[in-house]
């Protein structure tokens, strides 16, 4: 697979009166096109940090962002690719429409025109919103908010899906349900994601492979690749398995020793 | 709601008519009870005055209100006094509302510029506005354009400061979110700032009419030849009683419209939102 994104000893702290809060420590990692990365760690290691400064949102203080072989670190790969960030609640506003809130990306981008609009109502046709499109946001279940929150990040048509926790806010049964049907249709058109999750779960029935994130400041633990010999299409038939068994005690394992109590920053 | 429930009858249960009854009942009670205690406090007035228990010279009574809205209905002086009085509290508001929305929005956006004006504005919203009239009239003279920036005087800075700290308060992973989708800034406060903040401005905007009337009648007492303000501070150097309640009554069914207005905005909004 081809390489999108490698990462050199990225380290970075915020900064306040009261001292420096070292988050990211030397982090290095590579990413292909194609690939379902999960990032998984203790709470508050700094891994919404990592996905800010793959976004551009944050700059590193130390280490190189490269985006297919291009230095990208002090815009983040948003400057030179299409970015499709999904955040732990859907943050549909109240006061759009669904179909407004869907074509919000457009709207900014400022490309706004019938072919966009066609393209996120076919996309709301596909994943069962369209009956919803003049809704209020507050007239969904949270499933369907987040799907509608996923339609609005598809919008942009983005090359790589920054997914901060994006599942953390719904029930469980929604949640597997959700997770397992945003996973299948990024995969289905064969983009690039960066998922970053607390739950084990999920990061081994969706992700192709997992990387390990010590507690802060962050460095890498260990990485892991995940493969099944079953179809990944169904998460219940994945969380039978035996290999699935031995990844989550592998990786529990990793993490029991990583265990911290700071608090989620 | 009366036709609603006729509509619905046959679809809705017994107990749920018994509760729509009992709702509606407890409502006409509520407001009969307020037109009783209006009744009774207007009768026990008029009463008391004509018994001589109390001096109608010092207390006025209804009926001499009345026939003095009469009198100035029929010279016309009810038109011009209030006319005056209304154009200086809408002119105000307006000002008001949209100087600070203004104000607000630069703040938020250069907020190195807020944090060097806050202290400003906290005393300028802290001092009694009453206390710059006096200097307003050596500054800009009496007449209409002075009473008008009293009113202003007395809202302005506070909305500043409450719009300002509403918008301060608005979701970051929101703002966040305009951000990764490609946003700027300005978008950030046309696409989430802004339309977020819609409740806490209609709410600011019923403050800042109660407010503006407060600093217009304030400058009225002392710059004005005509308007509410003016007959109140005239009316009591006179001892024309009937005058200056007459007016505080104008003034009291002034604030209420304006108040009702911007509520039934408020309602118009929510309803479409």
């Amino acid at each position: 697979m081809e390489l999108l994104l490698s990462l050199h000893d990225i380290s970075y702290a915020y900064h306040n009166l009261k001292g420096e809060i070292p988050a990211l420590s030397h982090i290095s990692f590579e990413v292909s096109q194609g690939e379902f990365l999960a990032i998984v760690g203790p709470s508050g290691c700094g891994k919404s940090t990592l996905l800010s400064i793959i976004a551009g949102l944050l700059t590193p203080e130390e280490g190189d962002l490269f985006y297919r072989g291009q230095y990208v670190t002090d815009c983040g790969v948003g400057s030179v690719m299409k970015i499709g960030y999904m955040l732990q609640r859907d943050h549909l506003f109240e006061w759009r429409t669904i179909l407004q809130n869907v074509l919000l990306g457009p709207e900014l981008n400022h490309t706004l025109d019938q072919e966009s609009r066609d393209y996120v109502l076919q996309l709301l046709k596909d994943y069962d919103l369209y009956a919803f499109k003049d809704k209020k946001p507050s007239e969904l279940s949270g499933g369907m908010r987040q799907r509608a929150a996923l339609i609005r990040t598809m919008a942009v048509h983005p090359d790589l899906f920054l997914l901060d926790e994006p599942f953390s806010a719904l029930d469980s049964q929604t949640r597997l349900n959700v997770s397992a049907d945003i996973a299948q249709i990024i995969r289905g058109t064969d983009k690039t994601a960066i998922l970053i999750t607390h739950d084990l779960s999920e990061a081994i029935t969706l992700a192709d492979r997992v990387l390990v994130l010590s507690k802060r400041p962050a460095c890498v633990k260990c990485e892991m690749p995940i493969r099944f010999a079953v179809d990944r299409s169904d998460p219940l038939q994945i969380r039978g398995t035996a290999e699935y068994q031995l990844y989550f005690n592998h990786l529990w394992e990793v993490l029991t020793n990583e265990q911290s109590d700071v608090p989620t920053g | 709601m009366n036709s609603q429930m006729s509509q619905r009858a046959d679809d809705i249960s017994a107990n749920q008519l018994i509760f729509l009854r009992s709702h509606r009942h407890h409502h006409h009670v509520v407001a009969l009870s307020r037109l009783l205690l209006t009744a009774a406090f207007l009768g026990a007035w008029e009463l008391a005055a004509r018994l001589g228990w109390i001096d109608a010279f010092f207390f006025s009574s209804p009926s001499g209100i009345v026939t003095y809205l009469y009198h100035m209905i029929a010279d016309r002086s009810f038109f011009t006094h209030t006319g005056v009085t209304l154009l200086e509290i809408i002119v105000s508001f307006v000002l008001v509302t949209l100087g600070s929305l203004l104000a607000a929005s630069v703040l938020w956006y250069i907020q190195t510029l807020a944090e060097v004006l806050e202290p400003y504005l906290v005393v300028l919203n802290s001092l009694p506005k009453s206390a710059l009239a006096p200097l307003l009239i050596v500054w800009l003279g009496t007449g209409t354009g002075t009473i008008i920036v009293a009113g202003i005087s007395v809202a302005v800075f506070g909305s500043v400061i409450n719009l300002y700290t509403g918008f301060c308060q608005s979701d970051p992973e929101m703002l966040k979110l305009i951000y990764t989708l490609g946003g700027n800034r300005r978008d950030a406060f046309f696409k989430v700032i802004f339309p977020s903040s819609i409740p806490l401005i209609l709410s600011n905007m019923k403050v800042n009419i109660g407010l503006s009337l407060v600093g217009v009648i304030i400058g009225e007492f002392l710059a004005a030849r005509r308007g509410l303000g003016y007959l109140i501070i005239y009316g009591s150097q006179v001892f024309q009683l009937n005058m200056m309640i007459t007016s505080i009554i104008i003034l009291c069914v002034i604030a209420m419209i304006f108040y009702k207005l911007i509520q039934n905005l408020e309602h118009y909004y929510r309803k479409k939102y």
